[in-house]
């Protein structure tokens, strides 16, 4: 094996991540070699140097803090699962045929309620209409409860505003 | 009576099991953190982040299914939701150390220690994100390059290039250090 090979490999050497052949010609080279046995010697030391540093703990009432969320989470995970389940239950298929049902029986209550007064409105149409065509023969002066003053003098102001009257409103006299 | 696994776990998380989501998350936070606090640099992010995974594992517990190591699945979540992190947000770097550990050192080991990890977190910082991240999980995660791989979901060998070069940087960055 050349330098260039080795030194290559020498990060998985030290890890011992390459298959036993391969870690066998690496170290006869290294036997042999100062300047990749050099090579090594500081990369090893700086693997001390990174595992000396010392450990981290973990802070006080971590885990707990992390329970004290999943337990939150959990609870409101539940009640949105209620609130899922209550609009399932709102639509589902069963009482979806019963509101359908109930809205059909609103509807048609509606609509014969609604033809009952509508019969009621054109019938009363129809008796008001033959009451105008009655009253077209009745005299406006009486409609208007005004024939007491056709009984007045000519020329008194009862006259005079009777007069003024069937003018403005074409009646005849 | 033997351990429940984590994928048995995560099936009883599906059914609604906060109990085991609890257990899962004392299992695995420790290795979580510190993927994301290395990668991030601030412990309000990672803290966000870890949360984050977490809950994310919860909300998708009932469509898991157990064909991949469970520890590959949680790291997939915490890497993927730091890259997109970083990708939005430009990391916020503090000073803030950890509590030296071993109380056997003397005062100038612990001034060397603090100072090297100072100096680890810095460099780590000037490394892109992927380089930084497959260092982070091959350092921090104890993940060989099969699992970064499908973490990462790229190629081993692609874990091999992107760890050469981190380390290549690395190397030159911290040369005062090493040796010492």
């Amino acid at each position: 094996m050349h330098c260039e090979q080795v030194r290559k490999k020498l990060n998985a050497y030290m890890d011992v991540e390459l298959s036993e052949a391969t870690m066998e010609k690496i170290k006869i080279h290294l036997d042999n070699c100062q300047d990749c046995s050099g090579a090594l010697t500081r990369l090893q030391s700086l693997i001390n140097v990174l595992e000396e540093v010392s450990t981290l703990e973990v802070p006080k009432d971590f885990a707990n803090r992390v329970l004290a969320h999943a337990y939150e989470r959990s609870k409101g995970a539940q009640s949105m699962q209620r609130k899922h389940v209550s609009v399932y239950r709102w639509w589902s298929p069963k009482l979806l045929t019963a509101q359908t049902a109930a809205a059909a029986a609103v509807l048609v209550i509606g609509l014969a309620i609604g033809g009952v007064m509508g019969w009621d409105t054109w019938h009363n149409q129809g008796i008001q209409s033959v009451g105008k065509s009655q009253m077209a023969q009745v005299e406006p002066t009486v409609i208007y409860s005004l024939d007491y003053l056709t009984d007045a003098p000519k020329g008194s102001l009862a006259d005079t505003y009777l007069t003024l009257a069937s003018a403005t409103n074409g009646w005849e006299r | 009576m033997p351990m429940t696994s984590d994928e048995e776990l995560m099936l009883a998380v599906g059914k609604g099991d906060l109990n085991a989501f609890g257990e899962i998350v004392l299992r695995h936070q420790h290795s979580a953190w510190n993927i994301a606090y290395r990668f991030l640099g601030n412990e309000t992010d990672a803290e966000d982040v870890v949360q984050e995974a977490f809950l994310k594992l919860l909300d998708a517990a009932e469509q898991y299914r157990p064909i991949a190591l469970f520890r590959t699945y949680l790291h997939c979540i915490v890497t993927r939701l730091c890259l997109d992190w970083v990708a939005k947000k430009q990391p916020i770097y503090t000073n803030k150390l950890p509590e030296a550990i071993d109380p056997a050192h003397t005062a100038s080991e612990k001034l060397v220690s603090v100072e090297r990890d100072l100096a680890v977190r810095k460099v780590l910082y000037k490394l892109p994100p992927n380089q930084r991240m497959v260092i982070v999980l091959k350092y921090y995660g104890d993940l060989g390059y099969r699992e970064i791989a499908a973490t990462m979901e790229v190629t081993e060998k692609a874990v091999e290039r992107l760890l050469a070069r981190g380390r290549a940087s690395l190397e030159e960055y911290l040369r005062n250090f090493l040796g010492k």
